[in-house]
């Protein structure tokens, strides 16, 4: 089905409709919700709150970008919203227990080096951060970043890249760990 | 102490993937929530589509019936004017009754569409801005020509009164209340008599 007559289906309340464009995005807004929050809860209530406002909104979809673009417009924007209201963006502390949680397979070494990235992405400031998840961790485009972000593409480019100086800059003590 | 260089960046990804790494999407979990507001979004519109056209409808009677007053007002001889053509008269006398009769047709053909809405139970709160409108209209029609003719004037009064009745119901209303109105509704034939005076749409 062509997006446009996707939209116009669900919107007039298409049962089928309304299913195929939850089932067509909710697996990457959902992904993105948790890798911004970082829990269970948090990206639930995110990714609800995305699909309830795009509906909201859909009637001013005009099909100039893909739908799924405009999604994840409206992701991030609620996802940065969610966060910002809890304003846990910088404030998180590095969790170890959590990181040991998470990688209970991995041996001492891994612990400590998710839980280093964990604490050197966490310290990302608020510009870099969602850049640095979208494109290194959940593979985005500059374009799509950039339109979710409300942003040009060589402005996502340029945060990626300080972004990634600051990253390697804080995880310098384990250089050793990731030389080839 | 080293610094990590671009080239060795790559494995620094790689092990980002383990940034908040998520679960398996909860999509069926999620559904429901989202299924229910979309539900209730689609019904506020419906009822905001209605409240919409019969605003139009009313503004647009309302208008027929100020361009009645006018004409009327227009067309009234002048003291001493003896010298005026009766054939002139004549044509705008008929002009302002056809302009009534539309407007009250109008009038009608709403008032009909809502009497046969609150049969279907709606929601009172949602209701009562439109009935509103349509106890004003009917008190302007009231007031104006169209009621010259007696069984326009009675449906107006009875119209008057059911309007009235709605307007005062209470959100979460009693039985007894709607009851009232139903039977001044059925009681008085209000529904068929409100018919024979609707014009039927030309094909």
């Amino acid at each position: 089905m062509l997006e446009k007559q996707l939209v116009k289906s669900v919107l007039e309340g298409d049962p089928v409709a309304q299913r195929q464009f939850y089932d067509t995005h909710v697996d990457r807004v959902y992904r993105l919700a948790f890798r911004m929050t970082g829990d269970d809860e948090s990206a639930r209530e995110c990714t609800q709150e995305t699909f309830i406002k795009a509906f909201a909104k859909l009637g001013s979809f005009r099909g100039e970008a893909a739908l799924s673009t405009w999604m994840h417009t409206v992701a991030t924007s609620i996802t940065l919203g969610w966060l910002r209201k809890m304003k846990r963006f910088n404030q998180r502390e590095v969790d170890i227990e959590k990181a040991e949680h998470a990688t209970v397979a991995g041996n001492a070494k891994d612990v400590l080096l998710d839980s280093a990235i964990r604490g050197a992405i966490d310290r990302l400031s608020e510009i870099y951060k969602p850049v640095v998840v979208m494109h290194d961790i959940e593979g985005y485009t500059h374009e799509e970043i950039g339109r979710a972000l409300g942003i040009a593409v060589g402005t996502s480019k340029v945060r990626l890249a300080r972004a990634r100086v600051q990253l390697r800059g804080m995880l310098s003590d384990y250089a050793e760990e990731f030389a080839s | 102490m080293s610094e990590i260089n671009e080239k060795d960046y790559g494995r620094v990804r790689e092990r980002m993937q383990t940034y908040n790494r998520p679960p398996m999407t909860p999509t069926e979990e999620m559904w429901p929530r989202i299924r229910a507001s979309w539900q209730d979004q689609a019904d506020q519109r419906k009822v905001v589509t209605i409240r919409r056209k019969w605003a139009r409808r009313g503004l647009a009677a309302a208008a027929l019936i100020v361009l009645g007053v006018s004409v009327g007002r227009m067309s009234v001889a002048p003291a001493g004017g003896a010298g005026q053509d009766a054939v002139s008269v004549a044509e705008v006398e008929s002009g302002i009754s056809a302009t009534y009769r539309i407007a009250a047709s109008r009038h009608f053909d709403q008032s009909e569409t809502l009497l046969l809405l609150f049969g279907n139970d709606p929601a009172v709160d949602d209701f009562v801005p439109l009935v509103r409108n349509l106890l004003t209209t009917t008190r302007l029609l009231l007031d104006s020509r169209a009621a010259d003719d007696p069984r326009i004037r009675e449906l107006l009064l009875d119209l008057e009164l059911v309007f009235s009745q709605l307007v005062h119901l209470e959100p979460g209303n009693d039985v007894i209340e709607r009851e009232m109105i139903t039977e001044s509704v059925e009681g008085g034939t209000l529904l068929p008599r409100l018919r024979s005076l609707i014009p039927t749409p030309r094909a």
